[in-house]
């Protein structure tokens, strides 16, 4: 192109323009830099309040879960309890009226009392008040005790702990995720024997329920029983972590994780 | 001879092909085709240099044209894939680019000038799909840290190129003249800076493609 005059100003102008074109592509980056972090942030909130949400929700049905099992054992205690105690009681006077009682008799009686008793102890286990008077140890002890009672299966506990460093509301939630599991081998394991182990572990509360029963597939019914999906969320509301472990004629382990207040505050 | 070949642009070019062949592997998918691009641009660069330098053309816009249509094909159909929803649409834009460009080759500014018409309308077009993939990011549910995400920086990296380039192509003739009255050659100055911010992203995105594609 042979040399030409150019409109004065042209040159100055397309520098700027150039200029001016780069700055409003970095200003749409920044612009779009700045409402991507607002919708980070949004996001975290929203996260954080489902989780809130969810963990209220939580403790309402374990609170009406609580309530209902309040209610069962007053029933069992006040009503059934009731019933049987009098029947206990007309059978001993039937008892002192009859001169030579037949053995099957006495085993009827027998079995009556000890019917009492397993229905006190029922009753007891599912009062949360009468929980919470007591230390989850000693509530855990006596379940071993009540269960080995029956014969059926041995359970042994092993703790670093004399008592749970964690408030009474946290001990219940915690009983109560021992309690399914015991359940769970008792009802599904045939299992011999139940080991129990509670040991201190950095700023944590370990605890294993371990089986030597027939196992289950983990992946498979962790989605389906509403029973794990209950240890799962009671757990939660501990701030822990729960894991199974079981393979085929393997038995199961249940690790439970809970943060310990005295070892965190450290 | 070598010094009149090497400028800010080449050097921008080599990196970003040294880039390609280290960073762009199997698990890339798609983005191994920068190996052959940022090649082919190299290739084509100095072949218009080659033929510029030894008179054997008067006009060496030729292969630059090619390169023109290669390359903003290729960058419609990566911002096409990345933007939600626009891949059916990327397909329609890359044909009537591609039209636009023929048109152009044929008819219009021709073979032996450099398309700058075809450059402004490509600009143009890129331009507004960066913004609109920033756009579709914006608006999805999910958050990507664009910081790492390869299509922001592929995509920011057009924008600037696209931006600062559009007044370059506008006036091209201008800055030509500017060049022959002066001796200074501003267009050289704007097409090193926008190439350097385009090859500097690119890299930049290559190195987030392979980090993004590899299992955490």
């Amino acid at each position: 192109m042979p040399p030409q005059e150019h409109p004065p100003g042209l040159i100055a102008a397309i520098i700027v323009a150039t200029i001016v074109l780069l700055l409003a592509g970095i200003f749409i980056f920044i612009l779009v830099a700045y409402f991507n972090g607002r919708k980070k942030r949004y996001i975290q909130e929203k996260q954080l309040m489902q989780l809130a949400f969810n963990e209220q929700l939580l403790k309402a049905q374990l609170e009406t879960q609580e309530h209902a099992f309040n209610q069962v054992s007053q029933e069992l205690h006040d009503n059934i309890g009731q019933l049987l105690s009098s029947t206990k009681m007309l059978l001993s006077l039937a008892g002192m009226e009859i001169k030579h009682v037949p053995d099957t008799f006495k085993t009827a009686e027998e079995s009556l009392a000890h019917a009492i008793q397993d229905l006190r102890t029922l009753s007891k286990s599912l009062n949360t008040e009468w929980i919470q008077q007591f230390d989850f140890m000693e509530n855990l002890k006596w379940e071993k005790d009540r269960i080995n009672a029956a014969r059926n299966i041995s359970v042994n506990i092993k703790s670093d702990y004399e008592q749970l460093p964690v408030d009474a509301e946290a001990q219940v939630m915690l009983f109560r995720v021992v309690q399914e599991a015991i359940q769970n081998t008792i009802k599904h394991a045939h299992a011999s024997a139940i080991k129990i182990n509670i040991k201190k572990e950095k700023q944590h509360i370990c605890l294993s329920v371990n089986d030597n029963g027939t196992g289950f597939s983990v992946t498979s019914n962790k989605h389906k029983s509403l029973g794990l999906r209950n240890m799962e969320h009671r757990v939660k509301l501990l701030k822990g972590t729960i894991d199974w472990i079981s393979h085929k004629e393997a038995g199961t382990s249940v690790i439970i994780q809970i943060p310990d207040p005295a070892l965190q505050a450290k | 001879m070598l010094s009149s070949y090497l400028n800010i642009t080449v050097a921008a070019e080599w990196a970003a092909f040294i880039a390609a062949i280290i960073l762009l592997d199997k698990p890339t998918g798609r983005w191994r085709l920068f190996k052959i691009i940022t090649l082919v641009t190299i290739l084509l660069d100095a072949a218009g240099w080659y033929l510029s330098y030894s008179r054997l053309l008067y006009y060496n816009a030729l292969p630059y044209n090619f390169l023109l249509l290669i390359t903003v094909v290729l960058f419609i159909s990566l911002l096409g894939g990345a933007t939600p929803g626009m891949k059916k649409h990327s397909r329609w834009l890359m044909a009537l680019f591609s039209l636009g460009w023929l048109l152009n080759f044929i008819f219009l500014q021709g073979m032996d000038a450099y398309n700058s018409y075809t450059e402004i309308a490509g600009n143009i077009l890129l331009a507004g799909m960066s913004c609109f993939l920033f756009y579709a990011l914006l608006v999805q549910e999910q958050y990507i840290n664009l910081l790492r995400y390869e299509y922001a920086w592929l995509a920011i990296g057009l924008l600037l190129s696209a931006m600062g380039s559009m007044v370059l192509y506008l006036f091209l003739d201008y800055l030509q003249n500017y060049y022959n009255v002066t001796g200074i050659p501003l267009y050289a100055y704007i097409n090193y800076t926008v190439n350097v911010f385009l090859y500097s992203c690119l890299i930049i995105a290559f190195v987030c493609r392979r980090k993004n594609t590899r299992p955490a």
